[in-house]
Formats: C-alpha cells, structure tokens, sequence
C-alpha cells in the first residue's frame, strides 16, 4: 500500500500547510536531553555540562521577577516540611539575583526571565531558591558511615562509594552542577511526595554517585532519612540523622531531625516509628 | 477535551532478567538521545503546555528506565510512545484538578527558535489553532493523524508502533483529515479569509 501525500506537500502558503509547518518545527530547549540524562544518573558528556552553566545564570535572572513564584516552589517542597528552608532561601534568592542585575533593579528584568524560564523547565525558580540557599549555608561535614548503608539500605554500591568521608577535608563543591542537582532532588522530592521511597532512593542515589561533593549534599541527606523512614527502614535512617544533627547541631536541617530522633531515642522507638513510618506510607 | 480512551496496550519488555550496568546505561543514553524530541511533542500534540513538556519527557524516561530493568523491549519507540500517552493523560488530569498550575505557567512556554516579536505572534497563533484542531479529533484518529502528518512516520511504521493492521491505519488517518479539513475550513470561515493565519 502506498501511503498518501502529506498534507505539508501541498500548495504553500495555505493555512493548512502553515497550521502543519509550525507544529513541526518545535523542538525541545537544546539542553533538554542534558538534563533528562542527568535526572538519570547517566553520563551527559559535554552537552550536558554546557547546559549547567547557562541554567544557572537563567535561574538567578528567573528569580529577580519571581518572588510569587518562589512561594509556589516552598509550597511544593515536601509536604511542607522544608518550608521554613525554602521560604529564606526564596529571599536570598531574590537579593542574589538584584545582585545579578546590572542595574540594580531587577524588576527590569521581567521579560528578560520570562523568556528564559520558558526555555529551562519550570523548575528554574527552584534552582533559584536551592542557589541562593546553597551559596548562604556553611559548609556541612556530611554524611554517615557506609557500612550501615550497604549492610541495610540497598543502596547501590556505586553510590556508597562516592560518598563522601566525613572526616575528610571537604572537596571544593562545583557550583556549574547546580542544574542538574537540583533537577535530580526535585525528582526525588516529587516521588516522596507520591509515596514512592524505594524511586526516592534511587534517586537520590543517582544524585550521590554524581555529585559527591555536590552542592546540596545535605537536602539530599535529608531526603533520604524520610525516605528511609518512609520505606519502613528507619533503623538505616536514624544513624544518617543522629550523624547530620551532630556534624551541624544548628543546621538548617537541625530543627526537622530533632522533629525525627526522639521517637528512636526512647526504648521503644524503634518500633514506634516503624509503626509511623507504616502509617504514614500508607496514608499516601 | 473529551474522554482519554488509551486503548494502546503499553508492550511489556520481554521477560529477560537485566540488572543495571554500564551497558544498559549506554542504551538508555541511545533511547534518550534517538527519542527525546519524538517525546516531548507527543507531550505536546496530546495536550501538555510546553512549559511543562520537559518535565513530562523526562517522566517518561524515568519510567521507562524503571521498566527496562525488567528487560529492553523490542520495540523501543512503541514502548516510550505507550508510556508517553499515559503521562500526558496523567499531566491533563492534573491540569484539570488543578487548573492555575499548568495554565499560570503556559505563559513561559516561548520557543526556543529566534525569530522576531511578529513572526513569534504568528508562530505560537498558528500553534495554538493547531492544537485546538488536533484536540478535537478522536482520540484514535488523532494519534495516527500526529504520527503521519507531523512525525512523517509512515502508515506501515504507524501500523508497526501501534500494533494494529495497516487497513485500520489508513481509515484512521482518512478520517482524521477529514476532520483536520473541516475545522480548518471552520476556522478560514472564522477568521474571515483564507490562505493565512
């Protein structure tokens, strides 16, 4: 059977052929791709580290304008919990892109942030917020100990690797992966939020064998302990959480862990927060 | 926009046990890469704003990168496309629950392309009467009108990605011009002339 003529091989200038022509030339923003890789924990190669930079200066432009904006990206942020996180880091969002401007005036930027907005993911407002939130938190000895990892969390072993040893000096922090780091947390956030901890992991194991030293290593310890929890693993969970609360007793992060260490500190927390955990898995 | 019948079955990837490896993260690298774009405009010929297309695309290469550890499917664009019709009813859904979320966002959807402030006007108009027509064409036609006429797949590769006989190909697809036409000419009537937008 032969197949008919396209409708876009007809007589130019018509508006069928016009309608036709404008859908199929839509692509994708070139650094789309990138990202998705990225998200997948799958090497991106020079597009995707090209793509980093430019995001992140689009993101601190896209801030200037959005402040409303910003307050819809706390909201987002897991079930309110990092709220109180993301609503400073929405205003010193705001003052590092006024820094950004030229002029001084952000607001001049507005046309300016909506186009690029429209060419990085919606996202970029978050970025915004995570960028000036990583840039006014201290740096954070992180982590926990690998073993209690591999021995009962099932994260991969390629990610235990990568982790980093807390009683190592710190590595500089790379602030180009800013991006792609917060496009993998994001992920992760939003399978928290749909009651999936087991892709949460996942995710946020992709974001560990990725960035070692990335810049939002402690959101994403954060992450993980409530995913944990969250997958009825808090026995894996609170070890992680005692470590962060220790490292930085008066963290960002402080006030939410304490929110989660006593019901495992009394004789029978365990099980208490197993049957937390239950319940809220369930709810969801 | 009227009732989402996803009558593609989604192919499930053959029952061969995989585990991730290097090798299968360079396939899932080939699947983005080959089909990424493909993706993204289903997202958007099946209704999601393009401020949202890429985080729908990339949603759909999530969840074929969890399904494929179960074993690569044959047919890998079937297998995206299935999977990508579902995130876009999944977008829809969402959009209707939640009206301002996508909608209060479409107005970041500007194309990347450069051409000036008329050009762009006419561009997105064009686009926009493009996505009304094809909205109002069923479902099934619809989805074999998209492959042919914008993806330039060919009735046999349309055939082969559904799974459905080329004869049902054929009378979809003379069916969903049919429709294109009329609405066309609905909207030449309209706007008053003919020949442009």
């Amino acid at each position: 059977m032969t197949d008919p003529k396209r409708i876009i091989q007809g007589p130019e200038g018509t508006l069928e052929t016009a309608l036709l022509r404008s859908v199929r030339r839509q692509a994708p923003p070139a650094q789309a791709k990138g990202r998705t890789l990225a998200l997948l924990g799958i090497s991106t190669g020079s597009a995707g580290a090209a793509a980093l930079a430019t995001v992140s200066a689009k993101a601190a432009v896209t801030a200037a304008t959005a402040s409303t904006k910003a307050t819809s990206a706390a909201a987002l942020a897991l079930t309110g919990k990092w709220v109180v996180v993301s609503i400073v880091g929405a205003a010193l969002a705001v003052g590092v892109a006024r820094e950004m401007s030229p002029s001084g005036n952000a607001t001049s930027r507005a046309p300016v942030a909506s186009h690029v907005s429209g060419q990085a993911s919606p996202r970029a407002t978050q970025l915004a917020i995570a960028t000036a939130h990583a840039s006014a938190k201290s740096a954070e000895p992180s982590e926990l100990a690998t073993e209690v990892l591999s021995a009962e969390s099932g994260v991969s072993k390629r990610a235990i690797r990568s982790f980093p040893d807390s009683t190592a000096p710190e590595k500089p922090r790379d602030p180009s992966n800013l991006a792609d780091e917060v496009a993998v947390l994001d992920k992760a956030r939003t399978a928290a939020v749909a009651g999936d901890p087991a892709r949460t992991l996942r995710l946020l194991d992709s974001y560990q064998r990725q960035y070692p030293n990335g810049n939002l290593g402690p959101e994403a310890q954060l992450l993980r302990i409530e995913a944990l929890v969250q997958n009825g693993q808090s026995s894996v969970a609170l070890p992680i959480a005692r470590r962060m609360l220790k490292d930085a007793p008066s963290g960002p992060h402080a006030e939410r862990i304490r929110g989660i260490l006593p019901a495992a500190d009394s004789t029978d927390g365990e099980s208490k927060f197993r049957s937390n955990s239950a319940a809220s898995a369930t709810s969801q | 926009m009227g009732h989402w019948n996803l009558a593609i079955a989604e192919p499930m990837p053959p029952n061969v046990s995989a585990s991730a490896t290097p090798d299968t993260d360079e396939r899932m690298r080939r699947l983005v890469v080959a089909h990424f774009d493909f993706v993204w405009r289903i997202m958007l010929r099946f209704g999601v704003p393009q401020a949202v297309a890429e985080d729908a695309t990339q949603d759909v290469f999530i969840i074929a990168d969890r399904k494929t550890r179960d074993g690569w499917p044959e047919k890998e664009k079937s297998f995206l496309f299935a999977i990508a019709l579902r995130v876009a009813a999944d977008k829809r859904r969402s959009e209707q629950r939640q009206p301002g979320l996508l909608q209060a966002e479409a107005w970041a959807g500007i194309p990347d392309e450069g051409p000036g402030p008329d050009a762009l006007v006419d561009e997105q108009r064009a686009r926009a009467l493009m996505d009304e027509i094809i909205e109002s064409i069923p479902f099934d036609q619809r989805v074999v009108f998209v492959l042919f006429e914008i993806e330039d797949m060919t009735t046999h590769e349309i055939a082969d990605l559904l799974g459905i006989p080329i004869g049902t190909v054929a009378s979809r697809l003379r069916r969903g011009r049919e429709l294109f036409f009329q609405e066309v000419s609905r909207i030449k009537a309209r706007c008053g002339r003919a020949g442009a937008i």
